[in-house]
Order: C-alpha cells, then structure tokens, then sequence
C-alpha cells in the first residue's frame, strides 16, 4: 500500500504474445474472436455490440454461473495494429457501479519473439464523480470476486 | 468520525487522483504528522493543504485528532485497501484475459501465417 500511494489511480498489465501483431490486433477486434478470451474463470463473454471505429459502440453480455452484467463502451482510438482505446462502463451490476466510467489503452508492439500487450486502465474516478455515488462498489465487486 | 461503510470507493479514487494528496497519505504512511508538517513539503499554503486534508478526510482515508491547539493527522488504511482491492480484481481480470489471449493465440499457431483483418463470421463452437 505504501508503493502505491504515490501512484496515479490506474493499472498496467502486459504480456507477451507469440503471434504476429496484426493476428493479436484482430483478436481484439472481431467479435467472434473477443468471446475466445476475454473475461476470466467461469465469466464469458457474449458479443451484443462491436462497432471497431473510433466512436462506435461496443456491448458485451458476461455470462457466469451465478450471474451476468454487462461491460459497454465507446472506441475513441482505432489504430490498427498498434493501438486500441474504449471507455469501459458497467451495467446490471449494481447502482452504485452501474454509470462509473473508466477507461482502456491497449498498445501493441511488434517484437522479434511475438507482440508485446500492454494494457492501462485508468480513470477509476475523478474529482467530479466524488459526490455522484453514495454507496461502494460492493455488490459488483462481490459479483466479480465470484468470477475471479 | 467518519462513517465508513458510506465513503465509496469513487470517493476514495477522487482522492487518490491528485498527486499533492497521494504524497501526503505516502508522508503519513510512515507515521502521523502534525498538518503544519505536512505542509512543509510543498509549496503551497496552510489553508490549500487543510483543503486536501478536508477531501482525503471526507474520504474516510486519514483521521484527525486535536491535542490541544494542534491536529494530529493519521493515516486510515481500510478505505485504501478496499481501493486496491478493486483495482486487484481489474487486473486479475485483465491478466486473465490475457492468458487465455495468448493460449487462443498461440495454440493456433499463426504465428507464422500472414493475416488480415477478416469481416466473416465464424459460428460458436471451437
């Protein structure tokens, strides 16, 4: 906790891939590939809505045992192969959680070995948003705990 | 007191959103401070960082206890690890996600294959 408090609020994940940059690039952006992995555990993922252009929509149904909620957003950066951002917005997944808006950058780069992925999230909540919630985040959070 | 079951976790984010308040929960990490110690690192007045102190209150992450004329300021641990936790669980998701990306990917073994973006549908099964 102490490493983290001079961070900004935000999440970096990466890895490497052995597969070329365009074959990762469109794993990301075809409908019937996005369902092959993401989500995690029990959760999968059911395509509602991908429109991969900045400014089109995206809706994705996560299906577990015990439950489903959506992940929705906009794509604001389209840059095949390279780039990849979309706002990322929760619904069916409690009050309090439902309206958060947050924000993924995933960046592509080409390497000898594979494609290096790396993956920013960012924007878990600004100053305006303080007072827009009264609760937690409790009941999505227990929900996806359950995923995990 | 501060009632914590109310504070959100967006408030506690909001908080941690500015580096001048991230760098004062890091001061009090270490151990509690006086608010005119708090200050002295920054160039900023007393009244600006009683500010920061109010929001970082407001979000449940530090606790404030007079002695006498002085505010001692304590750092609250609970709502900053409920934050973290949260973030945890993002990135469990993501190197999740990741995981499976790659076993998709790699045990297709295209590696070498040249692709291009493709508009047909494949059906559900494998």
């Amino acid at each position: 906790m102490t490493t983290t408090a001079t961070q900004p609020v935000s999440l970096n994940v990466s890895r490497l891939i052995k597969a070329p940059r365009a074959r990762v690039f469109a794993a990301l952006t075809t409908p019937a590939e996005i369902t092959k992995w993401l989500g995690c555990g029990p959760c999968k993922a059911v395509v509602a809505k991908m429109e991969v252009r900045a400014g089109g929509e995206f809706r994705f149904r996560m299906k577990a045992d015990d439950g489903e909620f959506d992940i929705f957003g906009v794509y604001r950066e389209v840059n095949a192969p390279a780039r990849l951002v979309f706002t990322w917005n929760y619904a069916d997944c409690g009050p309090a959680q439902d309206g958060h808006e947050t924000r993924v950058t995933i960046e592509l780069s080409e390497l000898d070995s594979g494609t290096r992925v790396e993956i920013l999230h960012e924007g878990f909540a600004t100053a305006e948003e303080c007072d827009k919630h009264e609760h937690g985040w409790n009941e999505c959070l227990d929900s996806i705990a359950t995923l995990v | 007191m501060v009632n914590y079951p109310t504070v959100s976790l967006d408030a506690t984010f909001a908080a941690l959103a500015d580096p001048t308040r991230r760098r004062i929960l890091e001061s009090l990490s270490q151990q509690q401070r006086r608010v005119k110690e708090l200050a002295k690192p920054f160039a900023m007045s007393l009244p600006a960082v009683s500010k920061h102190l109010r929001v970082l209150e407001k979000a449940g992450l530090l606790k404030r206890r007079r002695m006498g004329r002085e505010h001692h300021i304590e750092l609250e641990p609970a709502p900053m690890r409920n934050a973290m936790l949260w973030i945890e669980h993002y990135r469990k998701f993501w190197e999740g996600s990741l995981d499976a990306l790659a076993d998709y990917l790699e045990k297709n073994n295209e590696f070498s294959k040249p692709h291009q973006t493709r508009k047909r549908k494949k059906g559900p099964k494998k």
